[in-house]
């Protein structure tokens, strides 16, 4: 079997589509088999997620603002309780636009 | 085991071996989790379901194609996803003809100037698609991958009539916001035999001709 591979950014949500048809005979036909589906993961470096959430902490060029806190991530859902005003919008912002 | 009938999207996910689900709004933030929101199997561009025969969970297909990974692979046809002596199996050169007929997918064909994309030394292909079956999945990515691979053949019956305006096609597409993916959506590069009908590099529309007769 030969093997497709496409980059996709971690945490969103993508659409994947396979499509098969014929171009006009009706008959003479085709078939396609698809296996072996895989993630390329991003391997951490120590210290770039101290918290375990499998975001890379900003300080190693990720995107997790805390990293002392698993619940603080991109697309984590905002709390109104501990976050600023400021804080807060940029989470409901990064939430928005991975979805 | 192999799956012939009452098959659904989540069968086919299943057997290209994603098999963890999660939820597209999850109520609690801790069950926000990667994995398949929805898998669906469709026409080419309506919401239609194709005859039952035209896809299936294989175990094997001849004696020689077997999985690559766990008990079973995802089979999508323009005719039967079917191996010989399987319930529901049809010749391929004979052909089955579910009697479908539809535009091809509307973004493929606006990222291809409104055709179909072909070899240019071949004739450009119809833009209306016949016994078309798509299996379309929904699925949230991993916070920690930045890509995904998976295997794939493709068997015809029309080789070696090749080059002509009704060789079948095969289409990956891929909805995605990286940066690597163009704006539109996009294909998935599925490598070709004849890299001059590869110029496009997120193009992987497969035409039967290009690949070995079924055996």
């Amino acid at each position: 079997m030969g093997t497709a591979a496409a980059p996709v950014l971690p945490g969103e949500i993508i659409e994947l589509e396979f499509i098969i048809w014929d171009s006009g005979d009706g008959t003479v036909d085709g078939l396609a088999l698809f296996d072996d589906f895989r993630w390329a993961t991003i391997e951490q470096p120590v210290g770039c997620d101290v918290d375990g959430d499998l975001w890379a902490a900003a300080s190693c060029g990720g995107t997790d603002c805390d990293d002392s806190n698993a619940s603080i991530h991109p697309g984590a859902r905002p709390s109104f309780s501990t976050g600023s005003t400021t804080t807060v919008t940029a989470w409901w912002t990064r939430a928005s636009m991975r979805r | 085991m192999p799956v012939f009938s009452g098959q659904s999207g989540l069968t086919l996910a299943q057997a290209l071996d994603l098999c963890q689900t999660t939820l597209q709004s999850p109520p609690l933030p801790s069950q926000r989790t990667w994995g398949l929101i929805s898998a669906e199997i469709l026409r080419a561009t309506s919401a239609a379901v194709p005859n039952n025969v035209q896809s299936a969970a294989l175990s094997q297909f001849g004696s020689v194609i077997v999985p690559q990974a766990n008990a079973t692979m995802a089979a999508i046809s323009s005719g039967t996803a079917r191996d010989q002596g399987d319930p529901g199996y049809t010749d391929p050169q004979t052909g089955f003809n579910s009697g479908s007929s539809e535009s091809a997918p509307a973004a493929f064909l606006a990222a291809n100037g409104g055709q179909v994309y072909s070899s240019p030394s071949c004739p450009l292909p119809p833009t209306t698609v016949y016994d078309a079956v798509r299996l379309k999945l929904r699925i949230r990515v991993p916070t920690n991958a930045n890509g995904f691979s998976f295997k794939h053949r493709y068997f015809t019956a029309e080789w070696p009539d090749v080059c002509i305006s009704y060789n079948d096609h095969l289409l990956c597409l891929l909805t995605s916001l990286s940066p690597g993916i163009r704006p539109t959506t996009t294909s998935c590069s599925i490598p070709c035999p004849t890299r001059s009908r590869c110029r496009r590099r997120s193009s992987i529309t497969a035409q039967a001709a290009r690949r070995a007769r079924r055996t």
